[in-house]
């Protein structure tokens, strides 16, 4: 199932908590993604200190990282009292997220580094929308349609979450350009 | 029904630790194997879970509140306890996508100790929801082993035998779930 994945669908599935869990509004997977690409980079930077890829190294790398989310939580709390209700754990659980440690991998360029969390920001944000856009009616906040009547109430809550990714992620493989490669490993999922 | 009875129901169900707050899918649909291996590797996924949220559960209560922001560390050293039982029992080895294998079932190890601290639970209460949250993982676990080999042996074009799939099936069966609330 992992064979012949593009970037964007390793990214889909790397970041699929805060994909599928801070995503509930644009403010908050925009909050979400930009703590994210941040500490993917602080990451990095750490990363550069470790020579080798033991365990134990790893798990350094993951409390840095899990420290660096719980500083984000509570330094956008604090600074930004106005915008808590779009905080929620998954900030916390970025910690845990493998999107963030992409830099830290030794097989990884620094083109891809970049264009992995360049694809996650830009997915976040277009989920976020889309969930905002069908589920609440509302656009950043701005009211679309009638009040209490959105085009798709489901999608703000849980099984939304889980249909609206699995459609981007069919129209990303509708899209692929190796397409070639999808039929030779057609015998296992792709 | 009884508070504890219902408590199970709402973990069990439109609580549930991974379809309600999406910890473990990504370890699930990675992880899951054949029904038979998913079944036994599922048993030790969720007793380890299981341990460990009583151990976060218990080192939290132990901490004094003002200390409360040490929480993430606890966790953080439970999870890692976790993560070395299962390398232990042989799960976890290799690399995905570069990174160590381990890191797909940091999220659930961690998650599910925060998901408890949240609810503020008596030890009656911690014992019913983790309960669930294990039955109700393991359940899934096996589900998506046999969603992803029913995708595996259909006629369905290429496109379709892939992770949209299985996240598409997880999704229908949460709006089942949803549905059961309803009722």
């Amino acid at each position: 199932m992992d064979k012949n994945l593009t970037i964007l669908e390793k990214v889909m599935l790397m970041g699929l908590l805060p994909l599928l869990g801070a995503t509930n509004s644009l403010k908050q997977a925009l909050i979400t993604a930009v703590s994210a690409v941040l500490i993917a980079l602080l990451i990095k930077f750490f990363a550069r200190f470790i020579s080798e890829r033991k365990d134990y190294n790893w798990y350094l790398l993951i409390g840095v990282g899990i420290t660096f989310s719980y500083i984000f939580y509570i330094a956008i709390i604090d600074m930004f009292p106005n915008l808590e209700i779009y905080v929620n754990n998954y900030l916390l659980l970025l910690g845990v997220t493998p999107i963030i440690y992409i830099g830290a991998s030794a097989s990884k360029s620094e083109i891809n580094f970049f264009s992995y969390q360049k694809d996650f920001f830009l997915l976040m944000v277009f989920v976020g929308a889309l969930r905002e856009i069908l589920g609440k009616g509302t656009f950043f906040s701005i009211s679309l349609t009638s009040a209490g009547y959105p085009p798709l109430g489901f999608v703000k809550d849980f099984p939304g979450a889980f249909l609206i990714v699995s459609i981007i992620y069919l129209i990303v493989e509708l899209l692929r350009k190796d397409k070639e490669s999808l039929r030779e490993g057609s015998g296992d999922i792709v | 029904m009884s508070e504890l009875g219902r408590l199970f129901l709402n973990s069990l169900l439109t609580e549930n630790m991974s379809l309600a707050f999406f910890l473990g899918i990504l370890f699930m649909i990675v992880e899951s194997g054949t029904i038979k291996t998913t079944a036994a590797r599922g048993l030790k996924y969720v007793s380890t879970v299981f341990v460990i949220n009583w151990l976060g559960w218990f080192l939290h209560n132990l901490i004094p509140g003002r200390l409360d922001p040490l929480n993430p560390a606890v966790f953080f050293i439970t999870t890692i306890i976790g993560i070395a039982v299962l390398k232990n029992w042989g799960e976890l080895k290799g690399e995905w996508f570069g990174m160590p294998r381990f890191i797909l079932a940091l999220g659930p190890l961690f998650g599910a100790q925060f998901l408890i601290q949240d609810g503020g639970y008596s030890y009656a209460e911690m014992m019913t929801v983790n309960t669930a949250y294990i039955v109700g993982g393991y359940l899934l676990f096996v589900l998506i082993a046999a969603i992803k080999e029913e995708i595996i042996v259909s006629d369905a074009a290429p496109v379709f035998k892939s992770y949209s799939t299985v996240l598409a099936a997880i999704a229908m069966l949460a709006l089942g779930v949803i549905g059961i609330q309803i009722i």
